[in-house]
């Protein structure tokens, strides 16, 4: 529970969202990695995905499926339980 | 059969002058890398419970015997996923001569960041800089003798898939690996207070400890407490040593966290980042566009929402049609060669050693029947099958399905990689189990194979044909893959609330469509079948003995006797049609060939119309039994050898209880009407 209300205090700022809250098209900055669990913070990070990094949204998935995203030169598809644990900036373009 | 890696590496090293690892992160041409330097003798194993596996094999290099162990593609070294453990397991108990490591050219920053955690450990390695061909068309040129002096270490640009390089590359590993002075690749340097965090903990693991974890040195054991290596913290606390370094590096952790207002281990991967960027920018100019405009385009077709779901639908309809036409075409072409000139010069082999008697009738199940079965199952349906996924495979396509079916799949406790085998199972479960390896949690398999079992694959399809739709109509045959759809839909819901653990968050790298390379395809297809022919052949010959015992001297009518309360009570079968079922274990379309001429041997020829002595309702019955019940000899062998016996024993309960239950209800429920 504790991480949830983590998670309401970092929304509770101006402009910062969930990254599974974007659509195609968006773009955005990590704000941080909501991560309960070390594992899969050090998996993102191993991949390059860690504050400060940006993202493009380029896919949606159907029925609330995975997001399709760009990193530098790599695309990554990650699941929307992932996604709702990256707290992201939108960008404008 | 797979071996242990504990057994196999230890071997592969004894047998050869050197060993090599190839490493690099998923697709980066790694496999085509190790195709191309080894033969047929590839052996596969695997660590106790992991499902990820090394691939070793044996090359000849001039003089030189070369051990090569190919270690699973993965994106770094930790003990973050069973992938990456077993990678570097495989390094720090296998203790190759060289670490061959593949980058990509066109993906230059996240591929160091791999290379890095190598140089990291203190290993000695060669790296490869693969898909440079590709890379210029897309406009990047990289200065790779800078990129050697950067790192310190010998960079050879390869085009794997049509071997250019790798000869250079092998000399120069064997170079390398004779050299012990050549591993002193040390200039790369983190940032300044990173740097002093790691040399104090260095220093301090230095002066207390003499017996280092695989005999790693200081700086490489230093920084992988920073980065709170679950595994290395474990190793260093067993040790005498241990408890005064963990505080040491629990305190510096902290520093680093307050410091930089993030965990240590995420700033050492940020800071690692940062330097392979650095690097890659140094080495690399880019003058174009990052993607081919087709590539885009593809990219966009197959993964949005419309056009991506209707290019799948059309995949799976022409790989389930392909598999249904194609595979039951070239089954019946088998199965009639084999008839008209194999099958005599074996019975006459056998009547003439062993006369007419019951032992030689016995004996013409085993090679005979047996053989049949495995040729009619595994070339048209087996192979066919691995084809098809290897190409696409290769092409990039299966990203995209993964990508597109991960939400439904999801509720069944799978995600979307699952799609195409269990769409696989329609043509022949086996190959279909076989697939379930792309998943990567051992949850994710049993869950899957289970309702790939369910499946009802080509053979089961052609007894439904054969006797439903025949002689009950298009709806009745539709009827029984309704009942089927619902069975598996509710059996994954159910598993996927009784199974310990859920389902893996997806976390998938979408490669770029490529063009599938001919050679890669077949050798990948021919390594897939070869154990299906080792795995499954035996077991079908065996169980065609021991049926064909069973029934040649009469006990097999001993043996069913009990299950007529069974048959012909709950089902409401002919006792007949019971024994049928059983036989069809051996393959599932044997229990209508079975079931047309145990009819006739019982009641004439006026049997051969089916409805002379069977019921719409028990037609309707038998066919939906012999759908859901266990599945054939091969599928259970490839359960047992993928999922452990006990696993299938217990699949197979479960589906004979399914299919009674099933079964008897809908012979109560059409009675009612």
């Amino acid at each position: 529970m504790r991480a949830s209300i983590g998670i309401e205090r970092y929304l509770a700022k101006e402009g910062t969202r969930r990254l599974a809250d974007l659509g195609p098209g968006d773009r955005a900055m990590i704000v941080k990695v909501h991560g309960e669990e070390p594992k899969m913070l050090q998996y993102l990070a191993s991949l390059g995905l860690f504050p400060t990094v940006e993202i493009a949204i380029q896919e949606v998935a159907p029925f609330h499926g995975p997001l399709l995203i760009q990193v530098g030169r790599a695309r990554y598809a990650l699941g929307r339980e992932v996604a709702s644990k990256i707290l992201v900036r939108e960008l404008d373009d | 059969m797979p071996l242990s890696c504990h057994a196999a590496l230890p071997r592969i090293k004894g047998d050869t002058d050197l060993t090599v690892a190839l490493a690099g992160n998923p697709n980066v041409g790694k496999s085509s890398i190790f195709n191309q330097l080894t033969g047929m003798g590839v052996v596969t194993a695997n660590y106790p419970g992991k499902t990820v596996e090394v691939n070793l094999a044996a090359a000849t290099f001039g003089e030189k015997r070369i051990g090569i162990v190919d270690l699973p593609g993965t994106y770094a070294l930790g003990a973050v996923s069973e992938d990456q453990w077993v990678a570097r397991q495989a390094v720090l108990e296998g203790r190759p001569d060289v670490v061959l490591m593949i980058l990509d050219a066109t993906n230059l920053p996240r591929n160091l960041y791999m290379l890095l955690q190598f140089i990291d450990l203190g290993l000695p390695i060669v790296a490869a800089l693969n898909i440079v061909d590709q890379a210029e068309h897309q406009g990047i040129a990289t200065n790779v003798q800078r990129l050697a002096e950067l790192l310190s270490l010998p960079v050879i640009p390869t085009v794997a898939t049509r071997g250019i390089g790798l000869d250079e590359l092998i000399r120069t590993a064997i170079e390398i690996a004779a050299c012990s002075a050549c591993t002193s690749h040390r200039p790369l340097k983190y940032g300044q207070d990173i740097e002093e965090t790691i040399s104090q903990l260095e220093r301090k693991v230095a002066t207390a400890a003499d017996d280092l974890p695989y005999r790693l040195d200081p700086r490489a054991i230093a920084i992988l407490l920073l980065e709170n290596d679950v595994e290395f913290i474990d190793l260093v606390r067993a040790r005498p040593w241990g408890e005064c370094v963990l505080a040491a590096a629990t305190e510096l952790g902290e520093e680093i966290a307050s410091k930089h207002d993030e965990p240590a281990p995420v700033r050492i991967a940020r800071e690692r980042h940062g330097l392979a960027g650095a690097l890659a920018a140094e080495v690399q100019s880019v003058t174009k566009p990052a993607a081919h405009p087709l590539v885009e385009s593809l990219w966009q077709h197959t993964t949005s929402p419309t056009s991506g779901v209707f290019i799948l639908l059309l995949v799976l309809a022409g790989l389930f049609a392909f598999l249904f036409y194609v595979g039951s075409f070239l089954s019946t072409v088998f199965s009639d060669l084999w008839a008209a000139f194999i099958s005599p010069v074996i019975g006459g082999g056998i009547y003439s050693l062993f006369g007419d008697g019951v032992i030689a009738k016995t004996l013409i199940w085993g090679p005979d029947a047996g053989i049949a079965a495995a040729l009619a199952v595994g070339i048209p349906y087996v192979l066919t099958f691995y084809f098809i996924i290897a190409f696409l495979e290769d092409t990039g396509y299966l990203n995209s399905v993964a990508f597109l079916s991960d939400r439904l799949m999801h509720n069944l406790g799978l995600h979307g990689r699952a799609v195409i085998p269990l769409v696989a199972g329609a043509g022949c479960n086996v190959p279909a189990i076989i697939g379930t390896r792309v998943l990567s949690t051992m949850r994710e398999r049993v869950i899957a194979s289970i309702l790939i079992v369910l499946v009802p694959c080509s053979a089961r399809t052609a007894v439904i044909l054969g006797t439903v739709f025949l002689y009950a109509g298009w709806k009745a045959a539709l009827g029984i893959y309704f009942i089927v759809f619902v069975l598996i839909t509710l059996v994954g819901l159910v598993l996927n609330r009784l199974m310990p653990g859920q389902s893996t968050g997806l976390i998938m790298e979408m490669f770029p469509f490529r063009v599938p390379s001919l050679p890669t395809i077949l050798k990948k297809t021919w390594f897939r079948f070869k154990d299906f022919v080792f795995v499954a052949t035996p077991i079908v010959l065996v169980g065609s003995l021991v049926l064909g015992g069973l029934y040649e001297t009469g006990w097999i009518w001993r043996l069913a006797a009990p299950l007529s309360p069974v048959v012909e009570g709950w089902l409401g079968l002919p006792a007949v049609a019971g024994l049928t079922l059983i036989f069809a274990v051996l393959r599932k379309e044997l229990a209508l060939q079975l079931l047309v001429a145990l009819a006739i041997v019982q009641f004439g020829n006026q049997a051969d119309n089916l409805l002379g002595f069977m019921n719409e309702r028990q037609l309707f019955v038998y066919a939906l039994v012999n759908t859901i019940y266990i599945p054939c000899v091969a599928t259970l062998a490839v359960l047992g050898r993928e999922l452990g016996w006990a696993r299938a024993a217990l699949i197979s309960i479960s589906t004979i209880t399914l299919a009674v239950a099933i079964g008897g209800v809908a012979n109560q429920v059409i009675q009612l009407f």
